[in-house]
């Protein structure tokens, strides 16, 4: 521990750790008495349930401390009487209060010093103190961190001295009071001091322990007199590392599953807030701030905030509503209209809390559970008979009487189920909304809708000619920029689509002018949150931006005095931004953000923070800064340092609030620059240039038949689609919280420049300042009014140009490599590795060598371990066939096979054919496996002919993103490998759908140790800062391999600004994730590999120094096969047949496995020669040694400033190697399929009859899945008749019920099921029925949770009641009939028929391109629901469909008994007229049997 | 990506047409017909807009190649042109005689692949003839004139370009010339088939028009000295070319009618712009009826072959010592001159020459090849006892261009030079030894393409001008 300590220390220290880089997620759930009685069962319960979730945390590496858990329940009155009598007190009736405190545990003194604050601050507050009780607690049960950090655990016990003070004043009083005790511990640095619950209410009991070990921890717990009405509980997985028993859940008012990706956002807004707040109620204001406290989790700032708005009067659903509202925006279709007004008031009070969130609150009146608006976590619920509801992230996380039970259901999109508990009353979602809307009512009048008074009409230009192109010069614009990037945007109202990856210099790195948003990289989610689909699901985002004084939060009365305005989108046109100057006249005023060539940039910004101050004190409320007025005198700021510099010194002096920033600057042109300038704080942005840019192309008439204005609206659009993007990648859904967020990462902005003007923004590396800023806006700005040239200069940045920015993928060095290994010359690799160590910098790496103090001398080459432990330590990156052409795929798997390296499948499946070995003794199969978001050709059979899996998490080239694969490339080849059809479309979502959280992952890790359990399964990352706590999360998750890829990965498509501005170097996220895995004793436990951009030997010795094992080197493996970096890999034209289905086109490919071996081959010699000379002889001696690395500064001058020594900061890993010793499996825990596989196999044997019942819980995961390999293994793939071996299940079956179950199994189950049911399925069929108790009617309760036949390729699906949230996403074959389900049903399906008995939810069948569904919409409802972009629907025409709908329905009436099936069986020829046929639009005329028989199909919507 | 480019899928390659061979025998007129407007564009559209184009990799301009195939492809010929010529002083120039099919056609990524290049020198000098036909190519006009001067000593290519470079920074410019007409190379060295001469005096036009001042006829060291020219002027650059024709010491070499190449071509030429040329009308440089012998395998000895071939000589045969495939010159051209009837006598040295009074025959080596060399070209080795004879009226030697004696040519014996003669230069600044004086063009690198010297022209004026703000710096900071 005390290592761990110094570990962390030093890690902090040098900026590679902070504690809010820090992620959970968990299980969560409640339970309450829906008729307000207090019971001793509630709180059982309530330890029963978190029993129940154990595989929802994580444990430490010791095997026993938990990540935390804990119980918040009603305060026992009786208990507690007891405990004061003994303290000598008397009662006397008054409320008790209770205070659950954490004090630091050996230091007696500080012990004192705060408990003397509490009791001063009491008394001070009209409170007399009964006394301090130690709580009796069992520390054996604890791991060994967990003890080591456990606190001295106290309460204090109190009461009023005014006995009126009763319920909520009361509370208010106690809150204020701990507020003040708060602030006085931080003030005098008391740490370790937290009171987990102060209040006359209710007890929260939380620690590190493993959730069942709660009651044996806490012994009070098992007293018989704790009685409550509610318990909460919430269990903890952790992605850290440093153990904190405060972190532990639940918090005062809420406990939470999931996490907030608008948090920064929220932070800055919240201090915004402050500056407004006000309230009656409290003695004094600043008592309650900082609102958030300093080092909070993202789950604890958002109790902060609720338990704010609950002390202040707002009920617990209505503070839900306002944190984590409705997606409303785009749903007027289906949402009531005081919903979506009610929604559009609150929307314009606080900014969203955006992200996964499931919730269990309190706020001692009200009780409730509640979804996040994309509904990306799983609540379940149940109301009993005997008065309870349960709620919890699972079903049958406590067993309860089947036949007790009410009704059973789910929370989809931000709903909430709630129970008032004084009232004893229950509230269903609508009726709380219905409630609620009723008292908000009256507030929506005041909100403004301005796009109706700023409409685009009669465009102008501002400047032309000579003027536009000295200004694009100025802010750096190049040709590239308006041929590839600016023009697509109008023309095809659309990003520009590149391929490849980044080869050229990070910004700091380059010697030509990089604008400011080059050194800003965009954030992204990746495992412990997941990235939004803003195509597909674009319904839940929304770009609004509101204008207008922020008011009051803590008084709605007085929240909106002022009008608020409101507009769909930040981005105005020129004729917009000049309507917006004359609207807001008087009240808006121009800040010239430009300054003298005689000035400095310095005094420039000091300049307009002043002016900018001035005019809010003055009352204007809107600030336009604008960088128009630039000329040959006059240089730009940056216009983002204006609006950073300006947002953050308006917060400093607390005056943000009454001001928007609006900006009016020619910086702003790709999708990214925008979002930099709205992320650092402009509230809309006018891009003149651009539009001027515009002009002088469409006078060119480059733009067809589009009018100017069209193609401004076009370029807007281009523009909104793309933040919404740049937001969903880090699974932000509404703009107002990105905004101001500061939601990037710099590489290589001095750190004062962050903290000065970007405050928030993760700087690990420092470099460029103010004066080297200043330096290159002179340089840039001299050039351009100095050019003579009629044109602007080439560009380079996107494409090599000789003149333009430096690649590091040159004509010269392609061809030496090519020659190279064409000629298997060792000799020429050398000169073309010497070519590339002659390059300029372009990476961190290129500014790093060895430290030769450290080495002992060079060795002979003869004793460094032989070329065979190198070269398999290789792998050839993850590129799909269908990114690849057949023949390169193949090509590289075979020369990855010869020298014992991995190849990979990529995400698109792989022919089976080339699972065996070829005559010739080489084999085409790829040694690793991919599972990624789209789930092709995952079968079982695929699964099993690997030794390694890999979970592709995120894409180097585009994390957070997703892919399409167009239907021109979609060749009969590639439609076989994938389960789809030829020609259409193929969509790989953002998100893994079965992946929104860390503990999903670790799901998916055991569902494929089940399926596979000789594979060692790894995930790939991408490299960002805090990637560190997510390898860490992802090794806690029992992954075996965990790979680190650089920003500048390839890619076969992806928008341009991605491949630039997304990510990091390896060399910063492998050094970050070594660190955090040794700090954390994960290290050895996981193999570490890196990919990126990997070409020489000394890339890799120094990859190995920075702590990888393994490494991947995929594009210079396409370069050695003959790929020549035209970059046109997107458009199926790839001239030397590499990276494209043309046939045609294919026949030039020319790489031989030959040339992949020898490529390898001379890397390894590479790094042998190198580590001779270091004098080391195996890679293993090397591996995490960073010591043996220092820093050359090189080159530019302004390098100097760059400070690489986060790098190099070395975690000590005590008795543990630097590197995974023995690359082993590491080990899940057993399911149910290990206990009975033995007796089943048994029988099979002896060709009995297997009749038995298990009995299955929610702990219970992935049953079936073994059962499958073994059956794959024993029988063979496919060769079992269907229903060959039948097994029955009774209960509650846990996650990924059937997950990868093989063809010849059934598995049928009575009672109900948790998510991913069926996942991967590949043939098997699983029946799931009401069990035989149960008085449910099935197509009114939810029986099978989320995400349920995801990736399914075949087999059969059979379920008597509702299903979750998108229900057969990325079906590609299998059968399945149900009877309801909610939101994004059929999401991305690509085959597969899917029979609906009940209502779907909102956005069905979005970006589904195959397959067909038929739906029971006998309310009429379905219309409403659907998205109609890619499918068309009807009724069911043709008898083919008719008969075989009924068919299906039929066999569902035998599997299920289900009296719905029964009852349009019986009234089919009625029944068939409320059934809707959907089918895509790109199968309509693929189809062997027509829907209709009419001529054209017209197109509904 | 505009969906109008990467169509070499669909689209094959074609070039303009080459007119008939024996019309184009006849005359001296280039032998590549116009591009049409749609075909240009058409064939533009075949670019594959590579990530690394290896065209401009290969280019010594580095012309941005794919970019203005893409607006030709678009039909912005304008901005195509401007483009174009933003890197390239005489693009219709290097459109018209630049080895494309060494350069940047013989690298183009569809060309590699067996696609078929995409026709770039066509389409360059296409967007650039467009230019002139639509008046888009205009004087540079000064907003301010500097009073700092240079001089210019040669009227080439690199001169040309240097001089256009340094003017549209607003010095002061004055090219000395030893010709009667600015062009250099261009104007009389290389045949109006390749490339016709109005090309070559609009382009020195335009320059005159942007206020440089030419003065033809004049001879540095005769007219003035360098140091005369260094006092007038605040720098000099020294852009003569090398015209010091290569010599073979052979048996016979005495003998009439054997001529070096350049007075052969400049004969042609000027006869071709209308002079009075003598030695021409009196039939000596005349191949007219002649058994014609080219000794040498480059661009120059092709210039000859199809020269003699336009003068309707009786026969024309190219000698060389090594075989096709290692031919220096553009298999292009080789192509073109076999076409018109030249017949190449390969792995062939000339051993004597043979006649009475004026050349007869000659006597010819056979040459098989060896290992290669370290230069990786195999070496020729004559066959023992295998000569033959090939009969000749008139022999022209195009063997290459050595540079003249300059410092004794321009009364400078402080200038150095190299060993081979050429000036030696600071690779950084391409000044010479004497301040202020700067070298650029073959004098500097040996006979060379004409792209290298419009290339190092650019250069040198980005230097110079370098030179001469410091220069104006310090002069500012003594006062």
């Amino acid at each position: 521990m005390k290592k761990y300590n110094k570990n962390l220390d030093l890690l902090k220290k040098n900026h590679v750790y902070s504690e809010e880089m820090e992620h959970d997620a968990c299980g969560v759930g409640l339970i309450a008495s829906t008729e307000g009685k207090k019971s001793r069962k509630v709180v059982e319960y309530g330890i029963e349930a978190l029993k129940a979730v154990w595989h929802r945390g994580a444990v430490d590496a010791d095997g026993k401390t938990g990540d935390g858990a804990g119980i918040h329940v009603e305060i026992p009155k009786d208990f507690f009487i007891e405990k004061i009598e003994v303290t000598g007190h008397f009662y006397d009736n008054s409320e008790i209060c209770v205070g659950m405190i954490f004090l630091p545990r050996n230091d007696y003194s500080a012990q004192e010093s705060c408990k003397t604050i509490v009791e001063s601050e009491l008394t001070k507050n009209n409170f007399s103190i009964y006394g301090w009780r130690q709580v009796p607690v069992n520390p054996k049960v604890l791991g060994e961190k967990a003890f080591q950090t456990m606190p001295e655990i106290i309460q204090v016990l109190f009461k009023s001295n005014d006995p009126d003070l009763l319920n909520k004043e009361l509370e208010r009083k106690i809150y204020e009071t701990r507020r003040k005790i708060e602030n006085q511990a931080f003030k005098v640095s008391l740490n370790n001091f937290y009171i987990c619950s102060l209040s006359s209410k209710s007890i929260i009991y939380k620690g590190m322990f493993l959730a069942e070990a709660i009651a044996d921890f806490y012994l009070d717990l098992k007293d018989e007199r704790f009685v409550s009405r509610y318990a909460i509980f919430h269990q903890r997985f952790s992605t850290n590392t440093a153990p904190s028993w405060n972190l532990a859940q639940p918090f005062r008012a809420i406990a939470h599953n999931g996490e907030i990706n608008t948090f920064r956002g929220n932070k800055n807004w919240m201090k915004v807030h402050e500056q407004e707040m006000n309230s009656p109620l409290f003695e004094n204001i600043e008592n309650l701030k900082p609102v958030i406290q300093q080092g909070t989790s993202d789950s604890a700032a958002l109790d902060n905030v609720f338990e704010l708005l609950n002390i202040s009067g707002q009920p617990a659903p209505l503070a839900k509503l306002m944190l984590v509202p409705d997606a409303w925006s785009k749903k007027s279709k289906i949402l009531p209209k005081d919903h979506q007004q009610l929604f559009n008031f609150l929307n314009s009070t606080m900014e969203p809390w955006d992200g996964p969130a499931a919730i269990a609150a309190t706020d001692n009146e009200w009780v409730i559970a509640a979804n996040d608006r994309n509904g990306l976590r799983p609540l379940r619920y149940a109301i009993t008979k005997d008065k309870l509801l349960f709620a919890g992230s699972e079903t049958g996380m406590i067993e309860l009487n089947e036949k007790k039970i009410l009704s059973k259901g789910r929370l989809g999109p931000g709903e909430i189920i709630g129970v008032r508990i004084e009232k004893g009353k229950i509230f269903t979602n609508d009726k709380i909304k219905d409630f609620l809307a009723k008292e908000y009512k009256h507030f929506n009048s005041q909100i403004v809708d301005l796009d109706e008074k700023l409409t685009i009409s009669n465009e102008k230009n501002i400047f032309s000619g000579d003027d536009l192109r000295r200004r694009q010069y100025t802010f750096g614009m190049s040709l590239e920029d308006l041929e590839l990037i600016l023009h697509p945007m109008a023309e095809d109202a659309k990003e520009a689509t590149g391929s490849m990856g980044d080869d050229t210099p990070l910004a700091v790195l380059s010697d030509k002018y990089r604008p400011l948003y080059h050194f800003f990289r965009q954030n992204f989610s990746q495992v412990t949150n997941p990235p939004i689909d803003s195509l597909r699901e674009n319904k839940v985002m929304s770009l609004k931006t509101r204008f207008g004084n922020l008011g009051n939060i803590l008084d709605f009365d007085t929240l909106t005095k002022e009008n608020i305005y409101v507009l769909n989108s930040p981005i105005l046109s020129n004729s917009q931004f000049e309507k917006f100057i004359n609207f807001f006249g008087k009240n808006s005023i121009i800040i010239d953000c430009t300054f003298d060539e005689s000035g400095s940039l310095f005094d420039a910004i000091e300049k307009i923070q002043k002016d900018a101050e001035i005019a809010v004190r003055q009352g204007v409320t809107q600030l336009i800064l604008s960088d128009k007025n630039l000329s040959d005198k006059k240089l730009p700021i940056p216009m983002l340092l204006c609006v950073g510099a300006i947002n953050t010194f308006l917060i400093q002096k607390k005056l943000r609030g009454y001001v928007s920033i609006n900006v009016q600057s020619g910086e702003a042109l790709d999708t990214h620059s925008f979002a930099t300038l709205i992320g650092v704080g402009a509230t809309t942005v006018n891009p003149y240039l651009a539009f001027d840019s515009l002009y002088q192309r469409f006078e060119k008439k480059l733009f067809g038949q589009f009018s100017f204005d069209e193609c401004v609206e076009r370029y807007i659009k281009s523009v909104n689609a793309g933040l919404l993007k740049i937001m969903s990648k880090m699974g932000i859904s509404v703009l107002s919280s990105y905004r101001g967020g500061c939601n990037f990462e710099t590489v290589g902005l001095s750190r004062t420049i962050v903290a000065d003007y970007f405050p928030g923004v993760v700087s690990k590396i420092s470099g460029i300042g103010l004066t080297g800023i200043e330096k290159k806006i002179r340089g840039i700005h001299k050039e351009a009014f100095e050019s003579t040239d009629t044109i602007l200069p080439i560009g380079g940045i996107y494409r090599y140009r000789k003149n333009g920015e430096t690649h590091q993928y040159q004509g010269k060095l392609i061809h030496l490599l090519q020659s190279a290994v064409g000629s298997n010359s060792y000799e020429a690799y050398k000169k073309y590795v010497q070519g590339i160590y002659n390059l300029p910098p372009i990476n961190l790496r290129d500014l790093i060598d060895f430290r030769k103090k450290k080495l002992t001398g060079p060795i002979e080459i003869s004793e460094v371990e032989p070329i065979e432990n190198i070269l398999k330590r290789f792998g050839s990156g993850s590129m799909s066939h269908g990114a690849l052409s057949k023949e390169a795929h193949e090509t590289l798997a075979i020369g990855m096979n010869r020298i014992k390296g991995a190849s990979c499948s990529g995400e698109g499946g792989e022919d089976e054919a080339r699972f065996k070995v070829m005559e010739s003794g080489d084999t085409a199969n790829s040694r690793v496996k991919q599972i990624a978001s789209a789930r092709f050709g995952v079968t079982i059979n695929y699964l099993n002919n690997c030794n390694e899996i890999e979970i592709k998490i995120a894409q180097g080239a585009k994390p957070g993103e997703g892919g399409q694969l167009p239907g021109f490339k979609v060749t009969e080849e590639i439609a076989k490998l994938r389960h789809s059809t030829p020609g259409v479309t193929l969509i790989s979502p953002p998100p893994h759908h079965d992946i929104y959280s860390i503990e999903d992952l670790a799901q998916l890790i055991y569902d494929l140790k089940q399926v596979n359990p000789k594979a060692r399964i790894g995930v790939k990352l991408v490299a960002s800062s805090g990637v560190g706590t997510i390898a860490a999360g992802v090794a806690k998750a029992k992954a075996d391999i965990i790979l680190i890829s650089g920003h500048n990965g390839g890619t076969g498509a992806t928008p341009q600004t991605s491949v630039k501005y997304v990510g990091i170097p390896w060399e910063m996220g492998l050094t970050e994730a070594n660190q955090v895995l040794t700090l954390n004793n994960l290290r050895h436990k996981v193999t570490l590999r890196t990919d990126g951009g990997i070409k020489t030997g000394r890339d890799v010795v120094i990859a190995a120094m920075m702590g990888a094992e393994e490494y991947g080197v995929a594009t210079t493996a396409l370069v050695a096969m003959g790929c020549i970096m035209v970059r046109q890999c997107h458009s199926n034209t790839c001239p030397v047949g590499v990276c494209t289905q043309d046939e045609k086109l294919r026949e030039k490919f020319t790489g031989t496995p030959d040339k992949v071996v020898n490529l390898f081959t001379f890397i390894a010699t590479e790094v042998r020669e190198i580590l001779a000379k270091l004098g080391f002889k195996s890679l293993n001696e090397i591996i995490g040694r960073t010591d043996l690395l220092m820093q050359v500064s090189k080159a530019s001058p302004n390098l100097d400033d760059l400070d690489l020594n986060p790098l190099f900061v070395q975690a000590d890993p005590g008795e543990n190697k630097r590197y995974c010793e023995n690359p082993e499996i590491n080990i899940v825990p057993d399911t149910l399929d290990q206990k009975i596989w033995p007796e089943i196999e048994k029988k099979l044997d002896r060709s009995e009859k297997i009749s038995d019942e298990y009995e299955i819980k929610n702990t219970n995961r992935a049953v079936g899945t073994r059962i499958s390999y073994h059956l794959y293994k024993k029988y063979g793939n496919e060769k079992l008749e269907n229903n060959f071996l039948t097994l029955n299940f009774k209960g509650s079956a846990g996650q990924s019920f059937g997950a990868f179950a093989t063809k010849g199994l059934k598995l049928v189950l009575k009672g109900d099921a948790n998510d991913y049911v069926g996942k991967g399925l590949s043939g098997a069929t699983i029946s799931i029925k009401l069990s035989d108790e149960s008085n449910l009617i099935s197509n009114e309760n939810t029986i099978i949770g989320n995400t349920v036949l995801y990736g399914a390729t075949s087999g059969n699906l059979f379920a008597a009641g509702q299903a979750g949230e998108r229900f057969a996403v990325r079906n590609s074959g299998a059968t399945a009939v149900i009877e309801g389900c909610d939101s994004n049903g059929c999401e991305y399906m690509t085959g597969g028929t899917i029979v609906i008995l009940g209502e779907v939810g909102d956005n069905f069948g979005a970006g589904m391109t195959g397959g067909m569904a038929f739906i029971y919409d006998s309310n009429n409802q379905f219309e409403k629901k659907v998205n109609p972009e890619s499918i068309i629907w009807q009724n069911v025409e043709t008898d083919y469909w008719i008969n075989y709908l009924k068919n299906l329905v039929n066999q569902h009436f035998q599997e299920t008994n289900s009296n719905l099936s029964k009852k349009i069986i019986e009234n089919f020829e009625e029944e068939i007229k409320n059934f809707i046929q959907i089918c895509p639009k790109e199968m309509v005329n693929k189809l062997v049997n027509p829907i209709t028989l009419k001529p054209g199909i017209k197109e509904v919507s | 990506m505009s969906e109008k480019m990467l169509k070499f899928v669909d689209i094959g390659q074609q070039t303009p047409p080459k007119r008939e061979v024996e019309n184009r025998k006849k005359d001296f007129n280039e032998i590549y017909k116009e591009f049409i407007n749609k075909k240009a564009s058409e064939q533009s559209s075949r670019c594959s807009q590579c990530g690394v184009p290896f065209c401009q990799v290969h280019c010594p301009l580095s012309n941005n190649i794919p970019d203005w195939l893409k607006l030709t492809a678009e039909g912005r010929l304008k901005e195509a042109y401007e483009l174009s010529q933003s890197t390239n002083n005489m693009p219709e120039v290097c459109g018209r005689i630049c080895p494309q099919d060494r350069l940047c056609e013989g690298n183009c990524v569809i060309e590699q692949s067996g696609h078929g290049t995409v026709t770039i020198g066509s389409i360059e000098k296409y967007i650039t003839d467009t230019a002139w036909e639509n008046g888009w190519v205009k004087p540079i006009e000064l907003k301010n004139e500097r009073n700092q001067s240079i001089g210019i000593i040669g009227a080439g290519p690199a001169g040309l370009a240097a001089a256009e470079e340094l003017r549209k920074q607003g010095y002061k410019i004055t090219i000395y010339d030893r010709y009667d007409r600015a062009g250099g190379l261009l104007i009389y060295g290389i045949p109006n088939f390749k490339l016709e001469k109005f090309v070559v005096e609009r382009r020195t036009k335009l320059l005159e028009d942007s206020g440089i001042e030419f003065i033809q006829n004049f001879e540095v060291g005769k007219d003035a000295s360098l140091d005369q020219l260094r006092k007038k002027h605040d720098a000099i650059l020294i852009a003569t070319g090398v015209y010091k024709a290569r010599e073979i010491d052979l048996p016979g070499n005495d003998l009439n009618n054997i001529f070096p190449a350049m007075d052969f071509l400049t004969a042609s030429n000027k006869k071709g712009l209308g002079d009075k040329v003598e030695l021409f009308d009196n039939g000596t440089l005349n191949a007219e009826g002649k058994d014609v012998v080219v000794i040498g395998g480059g661009d120059t000895a092709m210039d000859c072959v199809r020269t003699s071939i336009r003068q309707k000589a009786k026969s024309v045969k190219c000698l060389y010592r090594r075989d096709k495939e290692n031919m220096p010159g553009s298999a292009r051209e080789v192509a073109n001159a076999e076409e018109e009837g030249v017949e190449f006598v390969w792995l062939s040295s000339p051993k004597e020459f043979k006649g009475t009074n004026k050349i007869e025959k000659l006597i010819v080596d056979k040459i098989k090849l060896g290992e290669p060399d370290e230069t990786g070209r195999r070496k020729p080795e004559i066959q023992s006892n295998s000569d033959f004879e090939v009969k000749a009226d008139m022999v022209i030697k195009a063997l290459g261009f050595d540079p003249e004696d300059l410092p004794t040519l321009f009364d400078c014996n402080d200038l150095q030079v190299s060993k081979w003669g050429t000036v030696k230069i600071d690779f950084d600044t391409m000044e010479t030894n004497l301040k202020g004086v700067f070298a650029a063009g073959d004098i500097v690198r040996g006979a060379s393409l004409v792209v290298w010297a419009i290339k190092d022209g650019r250069d040198v004026a980005k230097s110079i001008k370098n030179y001469l703000e410091n220069k104006n710096l310090k002069q500012s900071k003594v006062a």
